[in-house]
């Protein structure tokens, strides 16, 4: 019986190795030796990716050969890999190339104005893309024959956006309060990148306070203060802040501006709706009570 | 220990499933609920800037501000050339660049596109549709939603039930250990008992309380021990009975024939000496030919090959053998038999059995005694029926009388030539012929005994009694 079990084991563990060995196919294809990106447009759309609607091939290309022109001509050729496209349906004749000051000026056919906007500049992306791993390459510019004015470009990579960087790091849009020289809090809008939305209130606070307030607008919070702990429950935010928050104690007025534009701040965020400001050893402000928890005012 | 791993086996595949599909379906609720709303969000953009003439920076902020918080992450609107012509983010504002998401691109080349996608804890949709514009594609809207909140609600949930499936394995992992310990207890109880039997040891019992199956088992391990003890005492006590038996037939041979040896005697009491070595001889073989039958008859259990036995005819064959010794006897045979008694047995079986019953009516009987058989067949049923008019059985020895060198009187028996084996062997044979066998007896008045088999034959016409 135990001869059989084990009989049984070693036909199932080689039936698994010889299943996963047909999954692991051995490359169809050598890598380069001399590899240089080639970028066209993805096939079939792609998502969630950082090279967006585009894509690049590994084509070699020694160092000696790489020149704009001879990777122009290797990018006119078209794309080798399958689930690649050029970005156009018609590809554009070449008629020269011109290198001034890191900027390649490529002169093509008539036929690049001719192709659909879209079209047009998902091939600038893609020469942009590509020609700019070259050293001497800082800019690429499309121009029509020797036409002067049918240019497109100059263009960096910086000119293409390819995925959405806020799906990593999503911005909000918060409200920062500031007085005015009349004591009346202006609201300016203000947007924070965070991913964590238990953060925003303390990241909201401290961009209050590291925050330069507009024309008319007044500073409120000492620019030293530190958030030191932050916590909310039940819509009570708790807030600690170092002892350089004192510094706004001078006069009654400098001290309510302290405290309105914190509280009316931290108040506009969602799940706040009152705010219990605390100093570190249990200092408090002289000209202002800060003792029990504060809710913003509509007044203010 | 094998069936406590399968289950423990069974019921991780079945917490794993729970936890994907739950999984898988919850995020399928919710990539659902996203797609709504996109979509409206997305009508709601496309709708006012499908109206304008020529989509441009201005205009399109214009229509925007009217539109109010959409209430996502970032929303971008390009023209038909993808270039940025509004974007909601300020951190990383696209406006002037040509944005080329897979999304944008799709839009606008006509598609409406969705993807939902559940990373690090977030929920985050993108969406984009194309502007028409007099049925021409006049620009994209792109949308993306960051909800840390269901995304949140998805972790949440997931990890509750890892965590509910988790607690359930520990204790079913717990009870299956608990479970496997407590039934290996009771196995290894019960195995050593078995090992104890099959040394011989049939007293040895199992003390196991409950009503689960290794109770059952241990019950009916102890029932089978007892019938195995008895079957030994039976075993024994036939063996002690056989050897006691023989022996004294053998003893008084030994007597004899020293005596004769030993002594000088006159022909005569020689010739009355070897008379009595002969009966002793006879009574040993009758002994040894009763044993040899008994074992027969339980060898034979199961074996048998039964055949359509006329008993009528049986009845005249044994009389026609037991006249002499009747006669001899001083007793009268009789018999009032039934035509068509037809049983399915063996018919030496059914000679002995007449044979037997017919024999012991003859010798136990008194001068001038007799013996009446009557078969009897009423509906599916035959019935024999030996009536003697001898010495009768004593009311206490009736339990008995079917045991094996079981006697009445040990001293009749012996001059009437018996060993104690002739019931025992009815009764055998009776029981293996489908039938039964009861006695009723009165001392100084006779014994009656009555033996009943199920009928088997052809159906024949009815008949008078004939009186033999």
């Amino acid at each position: 019986m135990r001869k059989m079990c084990n009989f049984r084991a070693a036909a199932a563990l080689a039936a698994l190795l010889m299943l996963l060995s047909g999954c692991v196919q051995p490359d169809e294809a050598t890598a380069p030796e001399h590899p240089f990106s080639v970028w066209y447009c993805s096939a079939e759309p792609i998502y969630g990716t950082q090279t967006g609607a585009l894509c690049a091939e590994q084509i070699e290309l020694p160092e000696q050969e790489r020149t704009p022109e001879r990777v122009i001509r290797a990018f006119l050729d078209g794309p080798k890999t399958d689930g690649l496209t050029f970005p156009s349906g018609q590809r554009p004749v070449l008629r020269g190339v011109e290198t001034t000051d890191g900027n390649v000026r490529i002169a093509f056919s008539s036929d690049l104005m001719e192709m659909p906007g879209l079209a047009r500049m998902s091939v600038a992306a893609c020469l942009t893309m590509t020609l700019t791993q070259l050293p001497e390459v800082t800019s690429v510019e499309l121009a029509v024959g020797s036409s002067p004015s049918v240019r497109y470009g100059p263009f960096t990579a910086r000119d293409f956006v390819l995925y959405d960087v806020a799906a990593q790091n999503p911005e909000y849009t918060v409200t920062l309060y500031f007085p005015n020289y009349e004591g009346k809090l202006v609201g300016v809008r203000q947007a924070i990148l965070c991913t964590d939305l238990t953060q925003l209130p303390v990241l909201t606070a401290r961009a209050l306070i590291a925050a330069l307030p507009l024309e008319g607008s007044l500073r409120a919070i000492p620019a030293k203060t530190q958030v030191l702990d932050f916590s909310v429950t039940d819509g009570l935010a708790s807030i600690v802040l170092s002892a350089d928050f004192t510094a706004c104690d001078n006069t009654a007025r400098s001290a309510q501006n302290a405290v309105r534009s914190l509280v009316a701040t931290l108040c506009a965020l969602d799940g706040i709706t009152s705010v219990k400001i605390a100093i570190v050893g249990d200092t408090d402000l002289s000209n202002y009570d800060i003792s029990e928890p504060i809710t913003a005012s509509p007044d203010w | 220990m094998r069936n406590a791993f399968a289950y423990m086996t069974i019921t991780a595949f079945a917490l794993l499933f729970l936890n994907i599909y739950s999984a898988t379906a919850t995020r399928n609720l919710m990539f659902r609920s996203k797609y709504a709303s996109a979509q409206d969000k997305l009508q709601v953009v496309t709708s006012p800037l499908s109206g304008v003439d020529t989509l441009s920076v201005e205009t399109v902020r214009q229509v925007i501000t009217v539109l109010g918080d959409l209430n996502v992450t970032r929303l971008i609107v390009t023209d038909a050339s993808g270039t940025a012509l509004y974007d909601s983010s300020q951190s990383m504002n696209a406006v002037g660049k040509t944005v080329l998401f897979s999304e944008t691109v799709q839009a606008l080349s006509g598609q409406d596109v969705f993807t939902c996608r559940y990373e690090n804890g977030a929920l985050k949709s993108f969406a984009a549709a194309p502007v028409m514009t007099r049925s021409v594609i006049a620009g994209s809207v792109y949308l993306m939603e960051y909800d840390a909140g269901q995304g949140g609600i998805i972790a949440s949930l997931e990890r509750t039930i890892l965590r509910g499936s988790l607690i359930l394995l520990a204790a079913i992992f717990l009870f299956a250990a608990a479970f496997v310990l407590v039934g290996s207890q009771k196995m290894r109880a019960i195995l050593t008992s078995i090992r104890l039997a099959r040394e011989g040891e049939y007293s040895h019992k199992i003390q196991m309380r409950g009503t689960d199956e290794y109770a059952t088992l241990a019950d009916e391990f102890n029932k089978l021990t007892d019938k195995l003890l008895e079957s030994e005492k039976t075993e024994r006590q036939f063996v002690s009975d056989a050897s006691h038996e023989l022996k004294t037939p053998l003893a008084s041979i030994k007597l004899l024939s020293d005596s004769i040896l030993q002594n000088d005697m006159d022909t005569s009491t020689m010739r009355e000496f070897v008379a009595d070595i002969g009966n002793e001889s006879d009574r040993l073989t009758r002994i040894a030919q009763k044993l040899l039958t008994l074992s027969r008859t339980e060898d034979e259990n199961g074996e048998t090959e039964h055949e359509v036995v006329d008993l009528g005819e049986t009845v005249s064959r044994v009389f026609r053998m037991l006249v002499p010794l009747a006669d001899r006897q001083q007793v009268a045979l009789s018999a009032n038999l039934d035509h068509g008694c037809t049983i399915l047995s063996r018919e030496d079986d059914a000679y002995q059995i007449i044979f037997n019953l017919v024999e012991n009516g003859i010798k136990y009987n008194r001068e001038n005694g007799s013996v009446h058989v009557t078969l009897r067949r009423e509906q599916e049923e035959i019935t024999l029926t030996v009536e003697d008019t001898g010495v009768g059985i004593p009311a206490d020895a009736l339990s008995n009388i079917f045991k094996r060198f079981f006697r009445v009187d040990k001293a009749r028996s012996r001059q009437a030539g018996g060993a104690g084996l002739g019931l025992s062997i009815v009764h055998e044979m009776v029981e293996r012929n489908f039938g039964t066998i009861t006695v009723t007896s009165e001392e100084n008045k006779g014994s009656c005994f009555m033996v009943m088999f199920p009928y088997f034959g052809v159906e024949e016409d009815a008949a008078d009694a004939e009186n033999v």
